[in-house]
């Protein structure tokens, strides 16, 4: 049978601390698309990943026993942002963000599918310019698939203020997509296709 | 149903979160409404194009980083219980060496942002600001470095400043990790020319061969 979260939790904090290593192979890929998209960066994401397990160690004990590991494990993890954001001195530089989205060499794109795929990088760049708390209600529910419900149980707040949180979000998002879409007309996707074309 | 009421619920019934009787009441006003049903179809095409947004895969050296982590706290159960909660690692990583190595330079208390400096100075390149944060935390939890909020008068811009000094245990890790460096060292003095040799003679004997 296999073991819940929940249980395997209850067994890290009784001293089998191996068995944080299923949870890891469990967890670990969700955390890291977390905080990639959240923070925008794979070396930051890579970091706070393992800082979140060490955490877990660290602070077992004050797993409670009906509680959801899911959501103790993403407060844990916010904490990380939180910690990671202070920790920035006051004249430092944005996040950088790990290159340009660009496709890597796939093979020649179809002109819509690419039309498509720019679309998205820019989508991606929206999101990055979202307020990170914006960007976050969008990252837990779209991606980590999170009902309202859930989130508010991670933020520690009330499913209203989540749904606001949401609904703000999802609409400055495409104020800001709308924006970059307009500074920069799809020149891109002509000089590919011309390029497509001489070849 | 207000318009406005309805734009509000938008988000929520693209996460399929609404619920009844708000659903129907929700659907009923998209019927009759064209701006309404506009602003709708809208934002969930933005929904379901945030999905094309590919998942970010992690390297695949997490694991093995995970088992070092895992195995450093082993360790450190298994001694005597001592009164630091977490066991020291066993040998400290390059960037926490070079970041222990930078504080023994400066003064015996300073902020993070003199110890990022010096460190960008010692190692000629622009570390990365979250590893450095993130190993400078990890060093103050692992015992290694300890640190204090400072007095009101030496706040930066009205603010306290958290100060970091070296700790015993610290400079004990430090010297350890040198001296097993050193050793390294001087195998590598003794063995390096012979491994040359071998190499440029396996490069030479490749190139006739081609």
């Amino acid at each position: 049978m296999t073991q819940t979260d929940e249980m395997l939790m209850l067994q890290v904090r009784g001293g089998d601390v191996d068995k944080l290593g299923i949870l890891f192979d469990r967890h670990h890929r969700t955390l890291f698309d977390f905080f990639a998209r959240t923070m925008g960066s794979r070396t930051v994401a890579e970091d706070l990943v393992q800082d979140v397990f060490f955490r877990i160690l660290k602070y077992s004990e004050t797993f409670r026993d009906a509680e959801s590991f899911k959501a103790w494990m993403f407060r844990i993890a916010r904490n990380g942002l939180a910690r990671y954001y202070e920790g920035q001195p006051p004249e430092s530089a944005p996040i950088e963000e790990d290159g340009e989205a660009a496709p890597e060499s796939r093979g020649p794109i179809p002109g819509a599918a690419l039309e498509h795929e720019q679309q998205t990088a820019l989508l991606e760049r929206a999101m990055l310019k979202l307020d990170p708390g914006k960007r976050e209600v969008l990252v837990l529910s779209r991606y980590q698939e999170m009902s309202y419900d859930e989130i508010a149980n991670v933020w520690g707040c009330g499913t209203g203020a989540v749904k606001v949180g949401a609904h703000r979000a999802l609409k400055e998002l495409r104020e800001i997509f709308l924006k970059l879409s307009n500074e920069k007309p799809s020149c891109n996707v002509k000089k590919f296709e011309n390029k497509l074309q001489s070849m | 149903m207000q318009c406005e009421e309805v734009r509000e619920q938008i988000a929520e019934h693209v996460n399929g979160e609404l619920r009844e009787p708000a659903l129907s009441q929700f659907e009923q006003h998209l019927r009759v409404c064209d701006g309404c049903r506009a602003e709708a179809a809208d934002l969930k095409m933005l929904w379901t194009d945030l999905g094309s947004i590919p998942a970010a895969e992690p390297g695949p050296g997490a694991r093995a980083r995970f088992d070092m982590m895992l195995g450093a706290y082993k360790q450190g159960l298994e001694q005597p219980r001592s009164e630091k909660p977490m066991p020291e690692p066993e040998t400290l990583g390059p960037l926490e060496q070079k970041i222990l190595t930078a504080m023994l330079t400066l003064e015996s208390e300073t902020g993070a942002v003199v110890i990022y400096d010096k460190l960008c100075d010692l190692t000629g390149k622009r570390v990365n600001l979250a590893s450095f944060f993130t190993t400078l935390d990890r060093l103050e939890e692992t015992g290694l470095l300890a640190a204090r909020q400072s007095e009101p008068e030496n706040s930066l811009r009205g603010r306290p400043k958290r100060l970091y000094r070296m700790e015993a245990a610290g400079l004990r890790a430090l010297e350890e990790s040198l001296e097993s460096a050193k050793r390294l060292s001087e195998i590598f003095e003794e063995n390096s020319g012979s491994a040359r040799r071998w190499i440029t003679n396996f490069a030479r004997k490749g190139l006739q061969g081609s």
